[in-house]
């Protein structure tokens, strides 16, 4: 995996393979790009779904994790595709982004759905609009942890989702200090699972 | 580990968790010799750490629902579905293992709530057949052999108590001080939550972690007291403890005389072994607990061991978790940070006693609490993509607060436990299927408390009060309850006053299934008493041939609420 430094924020293009993928083909990597750049957007600090990295994150997780849910992401990305052809005369990634707002609108129940929810034998046999509303409920979810994830599981690039809601982090310890009315929390240094795995803080041995 | 028939020992328990830890300390420290089996891995400390997708999002702790999944509906109307309904971490230690670690005590009127509101159209409330002061030794060896941190005095209707707490509370958090000024305010008697953890040095425990991460999460740190940590170590340096880990019980067996002879369960190897046991002990949870019972019908117990009086499994009581969510002007107040402290920070026992002229019997704990962190955090109604709800995110998520409860749950009798007719686990065992709808009066008490809850938020200074409204029990407090109601009449219940099953007389029964109702506190402290108090008697009584009775007249033995 290759992580930017700090400061190289500015958006790639979308479907630009960044990382490499382990499930995704790059149609299908694009598709999800633009529509995670949809639920967490980058305007205007440069602090969205796409400098999080939000697509490696949902790559590893339905490569592994969430194997169970390969049709939908599979079936989902295609219909997608070809409903938005068939409304809008372009595949969803190809559509403004007011459009895109849209298309997504029509399938947001306004409420998160688990993932295990998902019934894949139910998908050959459901119409378009209940598996795309399925569909979209699982990628907002997963979109949601892959921008506020620890780095560790490919998302959150550079602490961008923490960054954005001032969490510092994995971090076990604050001092009474820190806990203190008038103590700016901002100023505690953002800490990852790795990093305290290479600091002694969490040696038991 | 070999299959096949291990020597038989005193006693085997089934669960290593509040209560099953509990018993391997008192028993294996009375000079039993004792087995404990639990489904989960032994994690210590050192596997633990502040990873929200790990805890919260998968199934590192908990059973994975694809393999081993519980299904729900409300009523028999229903076909119950797939649910992760109120699934504990199945680890060693439990649900000590993840919880937030609030400890307070249960109140008189907890243990005779039928004799102060008696018959409950809808409910089947019914007095526990011992008392308050029956259990407050036990409640009082828990907190000093556990560690357990509260200020004394602080409840000014808090009921008697033998000793102090061991250790002083938390310091407060930015929104702990919030909720205190707002309750001074409104003349609301608030005080730190009693917590099980230490703060001081104790008992060869040195704490000094002051994190957010104190709610679903492993403690990488042994501040937190947890069964794994604590009671557990101490039954093996006995050396009359063994511990089997990654093992499934898939039922007891019963001798030709009717009594428990062992268990069977599946080995990490998958091989069957049967443990044969003088005493068997159940610490499975509510849930898990009457399932195994089910699951050990024969043709001499066609409906369950344990079941002659067809009441196992029925009045299953669950708490919901609700809360009412306040954010705050980040422009006018300074941050909360509640990713610093403690999960929770102030709470009150004030609307815990009846008053009817709220238009509902009983009352719940209430409690201030960080919203969680940043994949789950809890904004009931908020906008869920887009960019507003970026905006929300960022403009709320350092200042924003809740005060929860732990909604009560009047007994009811068609709410229960029993083995789903179709679904089976990865074994091709059953599976539990709970059945369960609020009583209206829960429904009522929910909707006065989030309104007061509210009402503290405001006088706090938030701009804005969003509330939950609860519709139907998810089990997620993991609260589990009332599955084998104690008492004396075996007609009408599954265990007597020790936990012993009144059908299969060296069968205990020593988690919250025996609760005949629901507290209005977390249950963890009284679950544990309660456990330590049947043990006492095991190891006093019946591991010596002895029998003791109590007196059948529970509401005369209490003195509170003028029964």
């Amino acid at each position: 995996m290759t992580n930017h430094s700090p400061g190289s924020a500015s958006p790639p293009a979308a479907g630009v393979n960044l990382d490499g993928f382990m499930f995704f083909n790059a149609t299908e990597a694009r598709t999800l790009d633009a529509m995670t750049a949809r639920i967490v957007p980058s305007e205007p600090d440069g602090l969205g779904a796409r400098e999080a990295g939000v697509v490696t994150y949902l790559d590893h997780a339905v490569a592994g994790y969430f194997r169970e849910l390969q049709s939908i992401y599979r079936v989902g990305l295609q219909r997608l595709d070809s409903y938005c052809l068939a409304k809008a005369g372009a595949v969803f990634a190809g559509l403004s982004v007011s459009r895109q707002d849209e298309i997504l609108r029509e399938f947001d129940t306004g409420i998160g759905v688990s993932a295990a929810g998902a019934d894949t034998e139910r998908l050959e046999a459901d119409s378009v609009e209940p598996i795309l509303t399925r569909f979209f409920a699982i990628v907002r979810e997963h979109t949601i942890q892959g921008m506020f994830c620890d780095p560790i599981y490919g998302g959150n690039r550079d602490f961008v989702g923490w960054k954005l809601i001032g969490f510092p982090g994995a971090q076990w310890e604050y001092t009474e200090e820190q806990m203190r009315p008038g103590f700016d929390a901002t100023t505690i240094p953002i800490l990852s699972l790795a990093d305290l795995q290479r600091s002694r803080v969490f040696r038991h041995d | 580990m070999g299959s096949g028939t291990p020597s038989p020992v005193d006693v085997v328990i089934v669960g290593t968790g509040a209560t099953g830890g509990t018993a391997a300390k008192v028993l294996s420290e009375r000079g039993l010799n004792v087995v404990g089996i639990d489904r989960g891995p032994y994690l210590t400390p050192k596997d633990f750490s502040g990873d929200e997708i790990k805890y919260v999002n998968r199934n590192f702790l908990v059973p994975d629902v694809l393999l081993n999944p519980r299904t729900y509906r409300q009523d028999e109307s229903e076909t119950a579905e797939l649910s992760a309904f109120s699934l504990l971490p199945q680890v060693v230690g439990g649900g000590t293992v993840h919880w937030a670690g609030w400890f307070p005590r249960p109140k008189p009127s907890d243990f005779i709530q039928h004799s102060l509101h008696g018959d409950v159209p809808g409910a089947s409330l019914a007095d526990w057949p011992y008392s308050y002061e029956d259990l407050e030794p036990f409640l009082t060896k828990v907190e000093w052999a556990f560690g357990c941190a509260g200020l004394d005095g602080a409840d000014r209707n808090a009921p008697y108590r033998s000793r102090p707490y061991p250790n002083p509370p938390m310091p407060p958090t930015k929104f702990g001080r919030a909720f205190y000024r707002a309750c001074q305010k409104l003349d609301i008697n608030a005080h730190p939550i009693p917590q099980a953890l230490v703060t001081q040095p104790f008992r060869g425990r040195k704490p000094k972690h002051l994190t957010g991460f104190w709610n679903l999460y492993g403690d990488p740190s042994g501040m937190r007291s947890g069964t794994a940590t604590t009671f557990i170590p101490e039954a093996l340096a006995t050396g009359n403890y063994e511990l089997r880990t990654d093992c499934y019980v898939q039922r007891i067996v019963v001798d030709r005389h009717g009594n428990a002879e062992g268990v069977i369960y599946l080995d990490a190897d998958g091989e069957e072994v049967e443990q044969k046991a003088s005493i068997v002990i159940l610490a499975a949870g509510a849930i898990e607990s009457a399932r195994l019972l089910l699951l050990s019908a024969t043709e001499r117990h066609p409906d369950g061991l344990a079941n002659s009086s067809g009441m196992l499994g029925k009045n299953a009581t669950f708490h919901e978790y609700v809360y009412a969510t306040g954010l705050f002007d980040r422009e006018v107040c300074e941050p909360f940070d509640g990713y610093a402290g403690h999960y929770l920070s102030g709470g009150s026992m004030q609307f815990y006693e009846t008053d009817e002229r709220r238009g509902h019997i009983c009352g719940s704990i209430i409690g201030a609490s960080q919203v969680g962190h940043p994949i789950n955090w809890m904004l009931p109604g908020r906008p869920v993509w887009g960019e507003a709800a970026k905006r929300a995110d960022r403009d709320y998520f350092r200042h924003s607060m809740k005060i929860g409860m732990c909604l009560h749950d009047l007994a009811v009798e068609s709410n229960r436990v029993d083995l789903d007719p179709t679904v089976k686990d990865a074994w091709g065992m059953p599976v539990a299927r709970i059945t369960h709808r609020s009583h209206s009066n829960d429904l009522a008490l929910a909707k006065w408390q989030l309104a007061k809850n509210a009402e503290i938020l405001d006088a706090a200074g938030a701009k804005q009060v969003t509330s939950v409204s609860h519709q139907r029990c998810t089990g997620n407090t993991f609260h589990q309850h009332g599955t084998a109601r104690m008492g004396f009449d075996p007609s009408k219940t599954v265990l007597n006053e020790w936990c012993e099953a009144h059908d299969v007389p060296n069968l205990y029964v020593i988690d919250g299934s025996g609760f005949p109702t629901a507290l209005g506190v977390n249950p963890t402290l009284t679950m544990m008493a309660h456990a330590w108090r049947a043990c006492e008697f095991i190891a006093d009584y019946h591991a010596k041939g002895r029998k003791f009775r109590l007196d059948r007249r529970p509401a005369a033995r209490n003195n509170a609420g003028g029964a």
